[in-house]
């Protein structure tokens, strides 16, 4: 899920994913730094130091192909939106920095892409399932898969369209990928956050009552974020034909 | 007593970070030639040279990042576009050089540090002091847990489960301890931010800069 540097050249989407994430990542700081404790903090870098070293496990998906867990919903399960989407962003930018694992140039598609949109997935979720029993386990597994094949076809859409990368390929690996990784992280995630409420409840101050109605009424500004990158992502689609269009055209058009 | 390695010693976190992402940006986004393969190269040689990182952590780091890079690639492979593939390569190829060469010229511990002396915002330089200092107990507990789980035979899911969580929760208890002794004793997470000015500095961000400017003019 990491684009390294090179793949996408194409300033508009470069810049504009940059902006995106720069902007939901600013406002998330915002909303963080009125609660700034040192528990918090301490609490917060410990699972972004833990998504950090989850991220380096790259686990055996299909023949030739891996794949990595990304921590976003146990993130956003355990911390609520504004910390989790803080956290991963230190996560993607601390890859990108020290261990050259990302592009600086397309840390903005990065982050859009293993931030933003799976975070915005399970917040969606988390809105529609708050009230259900095991909400809270439904939540991790589908809002987790949810995040994955939507960032994975966001990043396929990039691939195909900005770096001329064949469709169906590109497309069927990514999803097919992210939707399995999904599922396996989904339901790893349920588990810890059920022994987790169940060993230290005091931890999970971000799923109390209180902050889930709050959690609920953010659902509408997460569908405004996901809304507003389908906009300016769409403003960014191609009209020449895809790479799978092109390969069609020309074996038409061989003798 | 080891001497610090010369990069460290004239050139400060920021400027080495600035002069990082410059660089990093300047040959992500050049038109893929030779020459700037050749610059990112030379750079990452430089660098290898005056920041002496342990052999094993940059050829790890560049057999990894190169790895990451090409695997990518594999769709424009079987696409069977060669001339596309061929271009892609190169400029992926110098964009993860620069890449890995400003991974090495900083160090975990300074980023935070680096990062204030750019202005960037004050949660994401902490965030990134408690990340990078929660990393080393993450292993070391992990270590441990691992240990006393293969002592009492313990497998499958559940007991991998109960191992996250436990894991979790006892170095998010030490953090605690650690953010609340450092609060007390009025520190901040961050280190003091230091300026990004010197002669070693300027030196190292405006290389930097030709280099950059260089693989953009070069490739015209």
């Amino acid at each position: 899920m990491h684009l390294p540097d090179g793949i996408v050249s194409s300033p508009a989407i470069l810049v504009g994913a940059a902006l995106v994430s720069a902007g939901v990542v600013s406002a998330s700081v915002t909303r963080v730094a009125k609660s700034d404790r040192a528990q918090q903090l301490a609490w917060t870098g410990t699972l972004a130091a833990f998504a950090l070293a989850v991220q380096a496990v790259n686990v055996p998906a299909a023949p030739g192909v891996s794949a990595h867990a990304l921590g976003a919903s146990l993130l956003t399960l355990l911390l609520g939106p504004a910390s989790a989407v803080l956290a991963l962003a230190t996560v993607v930018l601390l890859q990108a920095l020290l261990f050259a694992d990302g592009g600086v140039a397309a840390l903005g598609i990065n982050v859009l892409n293993i931030v933003v949109i799976p975070v915005a997935a399970v917040t969606l979720v988390r809105g529609l399932f708050a009230r259900l029993p095991n909400g809270l386990r439904w939540t991790a597994i589908l809002g987790t898969t949810l995040g994955n094949v939507v960032a994975g076809s966001a990043l396929a859409a990039i691939l195909v369209f900005k770096a001329g990368a064949p469709a169906a390929w590109t497309i069927g690996t990514l999803v097919g990928i992210q939707a399995l990784a999904g599922v396996v992280e989904g339901l790893l995630t349920a588990g810890a956050v059920a022994k987790i409420r169940q060993r230290a409840p005091r931890l999970l101050a971000a799923s109390a009552p209180g902050a889930r109605s709050a959690a609920s009424r953010n659902v509408w500004a997460w569908a405004a974020v996901c809304v507003g990158i389908a906009v300016i992502a769409a403003s960014f689609a191609s009209s020449a034909p895809d790479a799978l269009e092109l390969v069609l055209s020309r074996a038409h058009a061989a003798p | 007593m080891k001497r610090q390695p010369l990069l460290s010693r004239w050139v400060t976190p920021g400027a080495r970070l600035l002069g990082g992402v410059v660089l990093a940006l300047g040959f992500a986004t050049a038109r893929p030639s030779v020459w700037a393969l050749t610059a990112a190269a030379f750079f990452l040689l430089a660098v290898i040279q005056l920041a002496a990182p342990p052999p094993r952590r940059w050829q790890g780091r560049l057999a990894v990042a190169l790895l990451g890079s090409s695997v990518v690639l594999l769709p424009f492979a079987l696409g069977g576009d060669m001339e596309r593939l061929g271009q892609m390569l190169l400029r992926t190829t110098t964009a993860t050089l620069a890449a890995v060469a400003m991974s090495l010229s900083i160090r975990g511990t300074e980023l935070s540090g680096a990062l204030e002396s750019l202005r960037a915002p004050r949660a994401i330089a902490q965030m990134v002091a408690h990340t990078t200092a929660q990393l080393g107990s993450i292993a070391s507990e992990g270590k441990r847990l691992v240990l006393a789980r293969k002592l009492r035979g313990a497998r499958g899911t559940s007991a991998n489960l109960e191992l996250m969580s436990s894991l979790l929760i006892r170095c998010a208890e030490r953090a605690e301890r650690r953010a609340l002794a450092s609060e007390l004793r009025g520190s901040s997470a961050t280190r003091t931010a230091r300026a990004l000015g010197g002669p070693g500095s300027a030196l190292f961000l405006g290389s930097c800069l030709v280099l950059a400017l260089g693989a953009h003019w070069m490739a015209r």
